[in-house]
């Protein structure tokens, strides 16, 4: 290790974009970064090029002699929102996009509580639906009076697909993907029944947030039956 | 198709990472006596022996060096009769992989495929990079010799 040649020309400290004095590398207009320039990549080659010593080459022995550490393979993803005041979760895999919220155009001769109407989505037409409204959460009412404040003036559309069929619904607020495994989800309390016993397969509890996982398929299938 | 790019010699290789199990770090190898100078040794993989190949030194003679780029690469193969086999080998800077529009691999020449990648990005794109096939460069023998003799 000595007599390797280690001396290294900082110069992305010395006149690089690291450096605090006034005078800046040439080649800065090109690169525009150090983590751009070949002198920059060179180096990091160079001192991959030197001898490890004795104590990495046996850390490693050590552990690649042991089991491989995993993590649990098994995880699920779900996307993650609220509508009212519930926490829901639809698999990840099914969510197309998430689009600030938009005017609905309302469908004449049709009276469904889930079809909201249709949205214009990159000048496409989706049917608009309420996912609340199947679950039965935060009831609307008429005269609007009653509503939940946060209920009143969802953020956000999302677009989920589901056989093919793009739907979208407006969610109040959303947390992104999460990750779980299976032990991480609780059974639903037996006194739980009715629509939303129906639709959900269980509870995720992700710090103070209980998540309802929704059955996809159930809820679409409620979700689009008024639209035969 | 993603490629793991490493050096015999001066000249780069590419291996399918398919059948790439693991990159690992040079680790302490046990010599075995009365084997060809390629074999570098037997490592403990996860509490199985398996024999070291020795690019470097099976195709230029020159053993590999002693860097922090030198890695040992596990890589899955396929033996007739004795099934799958995990195989070492280890090879200079092992620092980079490469994602490749290929689909499948390319048709092998003779002993050593003529199989050539004009280059890949960065400074020196006219680069050639020979594909490596492990059934056609590591000599057969090799193989069983994790079965047990």
């Amino acid at each position: 290790m000595e007599t390797q040649d280690l001396t290294i020309d900082d110069c992305w400290n010395r006149i690089g974009i690291w450096s605090r004095g006034t005078e800046k590398c040439p080649s800065l207009a090109d690169v525009i970064h150090c983590r751009n320039c070949p002198v920059f990549a060179e180096t990091g080659r160079r001192l991959l090029r030197t001898p490890p010593h004795e104590g990495y080459r046996r850390e490693w022995t050590r552990i690649l002699a042991d089991e491989k550490e995993t993590k649990p393979l098994n995880l699920t993803s779900v996307f993650v929102f609220r509508t009212g005041s519930e926490w829901l979760g639809l698999p990840a895999a099914m969510i197309r996009e998430i689009v600030p919220m938009g005017p609905i155009h309302s469908l004449p001769n049709i009276s469904s509580d889930s079809l909201r109407g249709l949205v214009n989505i990159h000048g496409r037409l989706h049917i608009c639906v309420s996912i609340g409204s199947v679950l039965g959460i935060a009831k609307r009412t008429r005269n609007g009076e009653e509503r939940d404040p946060a209920y009143s003036a969802p953020a956000r559309l999302v677009v989920a697909v589901q056989e093919n069929r793009p739907v979208a619904f407006p969610v109040t607020e959303t947390r992104g993907i999460v990750h779980f495994t299976p032990e991480m989800v609780k059974e639903l309390p037996v006194t739980v029944s009715g629509t939303k016993a129906a639709y959900t397969t269980g509870i995720l509890q992700l710090g103070n947030l209980d998540i309802g996982l929704l059955k996809d398929k159930p809820l679409f299938k409620a979700l689009t039956k008024d639209l035969k | 198709m993603l490629l793991l790019l490493f050096e015999i010699g001066s000249d780069r290789y590419a291996l399918d990472a398919r059948q790439i199990v693991e990159v690992v770090p040079l680790v302490r190898l046990k010599l075995i006596p009365n084997t060809p100078d390629h074999i570098a040794g037997l490592m403990n993989y996860r509490g199985a022996a398996i024999p070291v190949i020795d690019l470097c030194r099976l195709l230029t003679a020159v053993p590999c060096e002693n860097s922090f780029s030198t890695r040992i690469i596990i890589v899955k193969h396929q033996v007739e009769n004795s099934g799958e086999v995990s195989l070492a080998l280890m090879a200079n800077n092992v620092t980079e992989t490469v994602q490749t529009s290929l689909e499948a691999l390319p048709p092998s020449g003779t002993i050593m495929a003529e199989t050539l990648y004009g280059g890949v990005s960065g400074p020196d794109a006219s680069e050639l990079i020979q594909w490596f096939d492990v059934k056609k460069i590591i000599p057969e023998k090799d193989f069983l010799f994790p079965a047990g003799e």
